[in-house]
């Protein structure tokens, strides 16, 4: 039946577009499987569920092929010649019967029958429901011969190979031979046996028949059907053969030919789906590892990035940003702070390439590893890592950016803090009157003890300027409480920054890379479940009994390895 | 016709070189018969493999037998056809007495059999034919499939001339003919006169006529016999034969259409085997024979213009070798050059990496601290007392500086601390690691995605794909023992520096002077300035005057043995870079030029395929046209 295979042609077509789509496969995988599809299909996995029984006459030049159908039918309708003679395939049809109905194998066979010459219609009905086809000589020196042979010969569901005495152990037909031996029915006539034909050997023919049940049997093939007919005399043999192909090849034996051939046909699928599937290598574990190389290398990126926001801190701030004091003392005051200022907690780091280049280079690394590690193991990226790549570039491009924008971000804030920068001016100013006091009282106790004539500066000079000094740490202290570092705030800015657009990149990368593990996965495992209802047909195909139908058994070799 | 003279050598040469070219491709495989499949990969189809060896033997014999003038007076007379065509039986026709054995499942003759007159030895002048065979007698039946070819004398009393040697031969064209080509072919090489032995059923298969066409294009004479087609369709076949099948394939090679003389025999269809050459029962044996002993039949092969012609032919068919020879040099060419190229820029990215970057003098850091300890006071125990109560006097100030940094971080900046895993040496070999192997198999899935692409980078793909996991683990161990290496050589260079700059004890003394001045100063600041110079002292001491002192260090010593430092810099970094170099070499390129070996792709030499064509290109030069 078509309906259980022709449920599962879409699902394949799915499957090989799902691999082609993401480069799960490589290419020449797919063209096999694709190449087992149209043999399949040629062998009719799709095909109509009231077959006619098509037998093709095959065999190397001047056999004799047409004479035997003429012989068969009883009448000339072949043209006979000296070898190389039938240049196109002729169809033995009953006129009951639709010829149209041939175009279901195939467009080859359908043209043929389309094509009013290459039809000779009959009325016998003992031959009703099947056709006989002759076909051009499959070594013939023309290549054209040998092409319409291949064409039609996929179609056939029972191949008569017609060979002669002189011509049985030639190799290259029956390298033809073993090429089709899985996917049609074979019998075998061996042509010419007669004296006219075997000359003086025609009194040891026992032993060329010998010969020749040996080689058929090396074939592969278990009892098959040989019939040995000679087309000059009217003899048992002819008779026999006649009588085989009318009666002995009837619609059980059609119907088991029929499953038998789509049964090869599945059989030839499963067999390159098995053979694509076991280059699909890809587990759930390996998605796993790959998302957790991503975030190793999102944790390293997201280090760099603060290394390098630390980095911005160390950078000198726009210096209109601090209100300043007014005059000499405040400038005095400044320098004193700048020198009792705490060193920086951290060293900046240089970074050569940008801000974020080292999370980019480590990011791209990171791809590099992955990729490795894919090939390693076998998973098929396809265009991943150009993607990847871009996705890095585009990193690094708006990482250089986010210095500028975080410090016009920081500098705009800054400035709107009118309150605070009076507050500052006004605690700075206060600061600096203090100062002032203090120096002109030094001075005064200065004149007043050298006129008194008690003369010991250092010790006023030594507190005065620890007065001044703690003055000018106060007022400096009071100034950052107010208004903390400018650059540590481009800084916190700029890491935000950097950060959200690290977290953007890494996520999209792992979930790239996870989706096309995840693919390959499900490609798997739809194969899997194909192969499995592949088998499902073919067992259903074999409950249909063609093995009880023993005509039908002897006509397919037994399957082997080559 | 003049006796034309290429030099000698030029032939012993081109011999020699044809031996070569044989050897290589049947160590490749491509001479057996049944070739493995990396070989019939390699030529394109099994039906390109089977072609390819008979190409190549056919050359082979070409150049040893016919262009190589043979020294005997002999006339070798060889019968060629398909099988069961009845080739026996026409040489039992020819010798008119039953020497070569027929059998009805035909296949029997297995070897080559010669049929000299008795005493005469057949391969007396070719002293290069049937190289490796073994010669045997009649009586021997052996069953193994060594090369061998029979000589039987034919029975005193025969009617064919002293110098005719008939050959039986092989099926050209039977299951299992392959194994029995080569002395199929030896023999044919021989010939003066081919019989070709045909029927109706065969006169149109393809191959058959194909051997025809290289037979007479490498300048054998011909002569068609026609057996076992019954006298009403003679004409027919040989019409069908002349008008249509020969000049087909005449066209599909663009060749001329060879005219051969044709000798029918008759279907006997009943009577013992003497009846054959029975001229009552059998008139067409005698016009046959007649045929094959006219002396213009095949004129002696030591002429110019078969020499010629067989010299032309050897050429063309191991052009074709040549050819496949010279794609498998290329594609492997490739591969070599795309590992080279990978491997250079392993090490210039390594170089610019990690070498090139300040972080390999990262470990020079550690000469600073080296050298202040040259700075303390030479009295060891005083130096170990005076640490301890200076760390302990410390200890108030240590913490309120501690402190003060951790409340500044806690208010304005918040840092990580954590570091990167793994050390910059190791992150650069492992980068460049991966971009080699990423880039490498790029190339292969770039040429493997070619359609038409040579079928060594199929099978180098496999191997390739094969290889990683144990690339992968050589390399991990390399880096391994890299990595200590390295570390090792940086301390040696420490160590070198340090005994240099002891060398200058101008310097040392300085420093020393100028670290007990500013201590002495920070002590007298401390007694001078009231209730509390001692955290004034402290502070100065841990916060300006180390740092000062450090920085003073390095300066001076870079100042003073900067060029010595330089120097040990620069060698550290050469060393380190054959390092990579050499691991590269040992992790990377031999294994990858082994894979390669293994693809069974043949070697053959360059060299050897150039002069061989030179030479064949001179042997046909070397002879004149002569009359065919």
């Amino acid at each position: 039946m078509s309906g259980a295979g022709g449920a599962l042609l879409p699902a394949l077509d799915r499957f090989v577009q799902a691999a082609a789509a993401r480069e799960l496969l490589e290419a020449s995988e797919i063209a096999r499987l694709e190449a087992a599809v149209a043999a399949a299909r040629a062998g009719g996995i799709d095909g109509p569920v009231e077959p006619l029984l098509v037998i093709m006459l095959c065999g190397p030049t001047a056999v004799g092929k047409s004479s035997l159908l003429n012989a068969l039918a009883g009448a000339d309708i072949a043209p006979v010649g000296v070898g190389a003679t039938t240049d196109r395939p002729l169809l033995y049809l009953h006129e009951a019967d639709d010829a149209a109905r041939l175009f279901a194998y195939g467009r080859a066979l359908g043209e043929l029958a389309a094509d009013r010459p290459a039809v000779v219609r009959h009325g016998r009905a003992a031959v009703r429901g099947k056709v006989i086809v002759d076909t051009p000589d499959i070594d013939s020196a023309v290549r054209e011969h040998r092409a319409a042979t291949e064409a039609a010969a996929a179609h056939a569901d029972i191949i008569l190979y017609v060979t002669s005495p002189e011509k049985y152990k030639v190799e290259d037909p029956l390298r033809w031979l073993a090429a089709h031996r899985q996917r049609h029915g074979i019998g075998f006539v061996l042509n010419k046996w007669d004296a006219a034909g075997m000359g003086m050997q025609f009194a040891q023919r026992g032993r060329v028949a010998e010969d020749f049940r040996a080689l058929i049997t090396r074939l592969g093939f278990v009892d098959p059907h040989v019939f040995f007919v000679s087309t000059q005399d009217e003899g048992a043999a002819l008779a026999e053969l006649r009588a085989w192909i009318e009666a002995a090849l009837d619609r059980s034996t059609a119907m088991a030919v029929g499953a038998l051939r789509r049964r090869a046909g599945w059989g030839g699928i499963a067999a390159a789906l098995t053979a694509a599937l076991a280059t699909v290598t890809a587990r759930t574990e390996d998605a796993r590892e790959a998302a957790q190389l991503w975030s190793t290398a999102a944790a390293a990126a997201r280090q760099d990035v603060h290394a390098a926001a630390a980095g911005l801190a160390a950078r000198p701030a726009p210096s209109l940003y601090r209100p300043r004091g007014t005059g000499l003392p405040a400038l005095a005051a400044s320098l004193l702070a700048a020198r009792l200022s705490l060193p920086p907690p951290a060293e900046p780091v240089a970074q050569p390439g940008g801000f974020g280049a080292t999370a980019a280079a480590a990011l791209r690394r990171a791809a590099g590893e992955i990729e490795l590690f894919a090939r390693t193991r076998g998973v098929r990226l396809g265009a991943l890592p150009a993607l990847w790549a871009q996705e890095c570039d585009g990193l690094a491009e708006d990482l250089a950016a986010v210095p500028a924008r975080a410090e016009a971000a920081a500098v705009a804030a800054s400035a709107q803090a009118r309150v605070r920068r009076g507050l500052a001016t006004l605690w700075l100013g206060v600061v600096e009157a203090a100062t002032v006091a203090v120096l002109a009282l030094t001075l005064w106790r200065l004149a007043s003890d050298f006129i008194r004539g008690t003369y010991a500066p250092f010790a006023l000079l030594v507190s005065a300027a620890a007065m001044v000094a703690l003055l000018a740490a106060f007022g400096q202290m009071g100034v950052r409480l107010l208004f903390p570092s400018l650059a540590r705030r481009i800084a916190a800015t700029g890491r935000g920054l950097a950060e959200a657009r690290l977290d953007r990149a890494a996520t999209a990368l792992t979930e790239a890379t996870v989706a096309q593990i995840e693919a390959a996965e499900q490609l798997r495992a739809d194969g899997t479940a194909l192969l499995g209802d592949i088998d499902r047909e073919i067992a259903r195909l074999s409950l249909n009994a063609p093995d009880a139908d023993a005509t039908a058994a002897r006509l397919f070799a037994a399957a082997r390895a080559e | 016709m003049a006796q034309a003279a290429p030099p000698a050598e030029a032939i012993a040469a081109a011999i020699a070189d044809m031996q070569a070219v044989r050897r290589a491709f049947a160590d490749a495989g491509l001479l057996d018969a049944a070739p493995p499949d990396a070989a019939v990969a390699l030529a394109g189809g099994a039906a390109a493999a089977a072609a390819l060896r008979r190409d190549l033997l056919f050359a082979d014999a070409l150049l040893r037998n016919r262009v190589l003038p043979r020294g005997d007076r002999l006339r070798h007379v060889v019968v060629f056809g398909g099988t069961k065509v009845g080739k026996s039986s026409v040489v039992n026709l020819l010798a008119q007495a039953s020497l070569a054995p027929v059998s009805p499942e035909g296949g029997f003759t297995r070897h080559p059999w010669a049929f000299p007159a008795a005493g005469v030895d057949p391969l007396a002048g070719s002293a290069a034919a049937f190289p490796g065979f073994i010669r045997t007698a009649a009586d021997s039946v052996v069953r193994d499939g060594a090369e061998r070819y029979r000589v039987v004398a034919r029975p005193p009393g025969d009617t064919l001339p002293r110098e005719l040697v008939l050959w039986d031969t092989p099926d050209c064209d039977s299951v299992g003919a392959e194994r029995y080509l080569p002395g199929l072919i030896e023999a044919l090489s021989l010939a003066d006169l081919v019989v070709y032995v045909t029927s109706v059923e065969k006169y149109a298969v393809a191959a058959l006529v194909e051997w025809v066409f290289d037979l007479h294009e490498a300048g054998f004479a011909l002569l068609e016999c026609l057996n076992k087609t019954p006298p009403r369709d003679r004409d027919a076949v040989l019409r069908k034969q002349q008008d249509d099948i020969l000049p087909r394939i005449a066209a599909e090679r663009g060749a001329a259409v060879p005219v051969l003389p044709v000798v029918a025999l008759r279907v006997m269809a009943e009577g013992a085997d003497a009846d054959l050459w029975d001229a009552g029962r059998h008139p067409e044996a005698d016009r046959l024979r007649a045929a094959v002993l006219r002396p213009a039949a095949g004129a002696g092969t030591d002429a110019a213009g078969p020499r010629r012609a067989a010299a032309a032919a050897a050429a063309r068919r191991v052009r074709r070798a040549l050819d496949l020879a010279r794609a498998a040099r290329a594609a492997r060419a490739t591969w070599d050059d795309a590992v080279a190229a990978e491997v250079a820029r392993f090490v210039r990215r390594y170089r610019e990496e990690y070498l090139a970057a300040g972080e390999v003098i990262e470990p020079f850091m550690r000469l600073n601290l080296e050298i202040m300890r040259l700075l303390d006071y030479d009295n060891r125990e005083l130096n170990a007392a005076l640490r301890f109560v200076r760390r302990l006097t410390t200890l108030p100030t240590r913490l309120v500086i501690q402190v003060g940094r951790r409340v500044q971080d806690a208010l304005f900046a918040t840092g990580d601390t954590t570091t990167t895993a793994l050390p910059p040496q190791a992150r650069a070999f492992t980068g460049a690691h991966a971009d080699l192997l990423n880039a490498l198999g790029r190339v292969i899935d770039a040429a493997g995605a070619m359609g038409g692409h040579h079928p060594f980078w199929d099978r180098l793909g496999s191997a390739w794909r094969a290889a990683l996991p144990g690339l992968q683990a050589a390399f991990g161990a390399a880096l391994a023992e890299q990595l200590r290496r390295t570390d090792a050589e940086i301390r040696e260079t420490a160590a070198r520096i340090v005994a240099e700059l002891r060398k200058r004890p101008a310097l040392v003394g300085t420093l020393k002077g100028v670290r007990i001045a500013t201590q002495a100063g920070a002590v007298a600041m401390g007694f001078l300035v009231p209730h509390g110079g001692g955290l004034v002292h402290d502070a100065l001491e841990e916060l300006v005057i180390t740092p000062l002192l450090l920085g003073a260090t390095e300066k001076s010593a870079d100042w003073l043995v900067g060029a010595f430092v330089a120097a040990r810099r620069r060698e550290l970094v050469g060393r380190l870079e054959q390092d990579a170099t050499a691991l590269a070499a040992t992790v990377y390129a031999a294994p990858l030029a082994a894979l390669a070996d293994g693809t069974g792709m043949p070697d053959l030499d360059a060299a050897v395929a150039e002069r061989l064509a030179g030479h064949l290109a001179a042997i046909v030069a070397g002879l004149p046209e002569g009359v065919a």
